[in-house]
């Protein structure tokens, strides 16, 4: 008996100093990735680790600086700011993955989704308004039994488009207006998408902000880029952009000219990502950015995505200037040089070249929409 | 003797592995007499030889205009991975990073290419990151010994180049380093295989010399100025599809087919090739020769 628990106890001890030393450890690599960081130019480079998810969750979760993580591995890429405050999202993903979006995020942080930003009218990004914005909480709410303005939506019902009416024990969801446009419908008519799907709170103007953890959050408005109810989302303090399809990594930008986008929209908001990045040292480094599928950049991948589109679009504007036909022009090969990162089936480089030329030869004409 | 003998082959056994790992801390000195035109003063533009790239990369090397080199965020590029240790020099300073308590190696840094994409060469173990992790000018390296060369893997490099006329690669290429030291001679394998622009893996070799008077001095910042003032917002200066830099393929007497580049350009049989196409080159000009002169033929943008 007494050798049964001597056993014992050496197991227990054994398992203590093994816990120990294995927090010793980790706690000395983190100490010297650090030293080395600080030797290196090109560290820090947060996104080198993963960080662990519950097993069998599929998706991926990366720092990319500061406050501010992605959620990658799903249709799209989900960003997440956590705080003192609560949880801020850019994007909601589809609905089949909020599920393991929440366990990703509760990996990072115990605290509710206050926010949510959709980037896109596309339902890779909007698609987890309700799951995620239900298992959030209005900021703008005061919880029950508190007074005060909006405690319940029958104490305090607002009007027109106010979030507590909406959804008062869900998370608020920003969006363009023009992105409620497209999935909601006139009184009588059928919508894209159900009511629950919406935003809660739109805006119209070029840039919207908020405070959020301690954090300045710019809200900006690209016109006529991807389509027409485009945000991009910059994390001052975390010197953090998320761009939507503005940038997608993994295929030519999409830009759909039935849903109000436009090459030249492309264009001018890469320009504009340009212009808000700066590098740290030696174009290395500084300003992260997350697209909208794909992975997380810096200025010089913005400026190398945003060349490639200049010189494709200034090819088949040559080849129109010099008389020649659409046919003429894809012979010419005007995407050959990209087409091996870039072509995916659903949107070739034959199609990025067809809908440049309906766009610099018709500016109001319309292309087919990608799937 | 039988009591013995097992400790001897224990011994043995991990003795090699100490014998073959060398120490490569130190600052080293680089031998650039090896391809110094392509290196020092860098490959005349349209000069693709020796290189097995393919349709691809050699549209966007002819694309390639110097100019772009003025815009603000190209001004301060650092030499990326691909190309660093074959550009000019570079001098570097290799350190080792130990682990403090267990004494064990954890990585490599080397400093000192052009620009400061300092390296980190993870020799304990780790994983290589996310594809969705971020892609840097140094990329992420990792190290292993294989007898007597440290063989490093490079992952998550930026689209780049790999000759500073524009000839590209992509971020989807991988590098693989064999570093092998003799004596206080330090000799580099490279490849670099790129799914994108090459036809075959890029091999490439380099060499320093151990220099105890050299120090690797700190990174200095490029300053990024405005050179031009007239230059629209999203300026991308490039030449257009169809562009024939012949300039160098004259300059050396050679077919301009020849300076094109792509894998068949690398074999011993390629020079029956050469001569080949000189011949056809010749009997052009023959028939040319009988035609009213035209004007020379120059890049237009």
């Amino acid at each position: 008996m007494i050798r049964r628990r001597a056993a014992a106890l050496a197991c227990v001890g054994l398992s203590l100093v093994a816990l120990v030393l294995a927090g010793r450890v980790h706690a000395q690599q983190s100490a010297t990735d650090l030293m080395i960081q600080s030797r290196s130019q090109e560290q820090p480079q947060p996104s080198a680790r993963r960080i662990a998810l519950p097993p069998g969750n599929p998706l991926e979760l990366l720092r990319v600086d500061g406050n501010v993580f992605m959620i990658a591995g799903g249709p799209s890429n989900i960003t997440v700011q956590i705080g003192e405050e609560g949880v801020l999202l850019v994007d909601a993903g589809t609905a089949e993955m909020s599920d393991r979006v929440l366990e990703a995020i509760h990996v990072l942080s115990e605290r509710p989704i206050n926010y949510i930003i959709d980037t896109a009218p596309d339902k890779d990004h909007y698609g987890g308004n309700e799951k995620l914005g239900v298992a959030g909480v209005n900021p703008t709410v005061a919880p029950r039994g508190l007074t005060g303005p909006g405690s319940t939506a029958t104490e305090n019902p607002g009007g027109g488009n106010n979030p507590q009416l909406l959804r008062p024990q869900g998370a608020i969801v920003f969006a363009h207006e023009n992105l409620l446009h497209r999935l909601s419908a006139p009184t009588g008519e059928t919508p894209l998408e159900p009511f629950a799907l919406w935003p809660t709170s739109t805006f119209f103007t070029r840039t919207k902000t908020i405070s959020f953890n301690d954090e300045a959050i710019e809200m900006l408005h690209p016109a006529a880029a991807h389509t027409d109810g485009d945000v991009m989302v910059f994390f001052r303090k975390s010197d953090v952009i998320a761009t939507g399809d503005i940038i997608n990594t993994l295929r030519y930008p999409f830009f759909d000219r039935t849903r109000g986008g436009s090459i030249q929209g492309i264009l001018d908001a890469l320009n504009d990502v340009i212009d808000i990045t700066v590098p740290r040292f030696n174009q290395m480094a500084g300003t992260h950015v997350v697209p909208g599928h794909g992975r997380i950049l810096n200025e010089a991948d913005v400026v190398e995505y945003r060349d490639m589109m200049t010189i494709i679009r200034d090819r088949v504007k040559l080849g129109i200037e010099e008389g020649k036909t659409l046919t003429q022009i894809k012979a010419m090969r005007p995407t050959l040089d990209y087409d091996g990162l870039y072509s995916v089936p659903s949107w070739t480089g034959e199609m990025v070249i067809e809908a440049i030329y309906e766009e610099l030869r018709q500016p109001a004409s319309r292309t087919p929409t990608a799937p | 003797m039988k009591r013995v003998l097992p400790f001897i082959a224990v011994s043995v056994l991990l003795a090699s592995p100490a014998s073959a790992q060398m120490d490569l801390s130190g600052e080293w000195v680089a031998h650039t007499d090896e391809d110094q035109p392509h290196r020092v003063p860098g490959a005349e533009l349209g000069d693709y030889t020796g290189l097995p790239i393919n349709a691809a990369a050699r549209q966007k090397a002819d694309s390639w205009d110097a100019s772009i080199l003025s815009q603000p965020e190209q001004q301060a590029k650092p030499h990326p991975a691909q190309y660093f240790m074959r550009g000019p020099r570079p001098d570097v300073r290799w350190t080792k990073i130990v682990d403090p308590v267990s004494g064990r190696l954890i990585a490599y840094t080397m400093v000192g290419t052009f620009g400061r994409a300092d390296r980190t060469i993870w020799m304990d173990g780790r994983p290589h990151p996310s594809a969705f992790a971020e892609h840097t000018y140094a990329g992420f390296s990792t190290g292993e010994w294989v007898d007597n060369a440290l063989k490093v893997t490079t992952t998550h490099m930026k689209t780049a180049f790999i000759q500073r006329n524009g000839v590209p690669s992509s971020y989807r290429a991988v590098m693989t380093e064999f570093f092998v030291r003799h004596g206080n001679n330090l000799l580099m394998l490279s490849v670099v295989d790129d799914p994108i622009y090459l036809e075959e893996p890029l091999v490439r070799t380099q060499n320093w010399v151990l220099a105890e008077n050299q120090h690797v001095g700190p990174a200095i910042p490029f300053e990024i100025v405005d050179e031009l003032a007239d230059r629209p917002r999203g300026w991308v200066p490039h030449w257009p599809i169809g562009t024939r830099h012949t300039e160098f393929a004259e300059r050396f007497g050679l077919p301009f087919e020849a300076t094109r580049g792509g894998k068949e350009s690398l074999y011993p049989e390629y020079m029956k090739k050469i001569e080949q196409l000189k011949r056809d080159v010749s009997a052009i000009a023959g028939a040319k020769a009988e035609q009213p002169p035209s004007p020379p033929t120059e890049p237009t943008r």
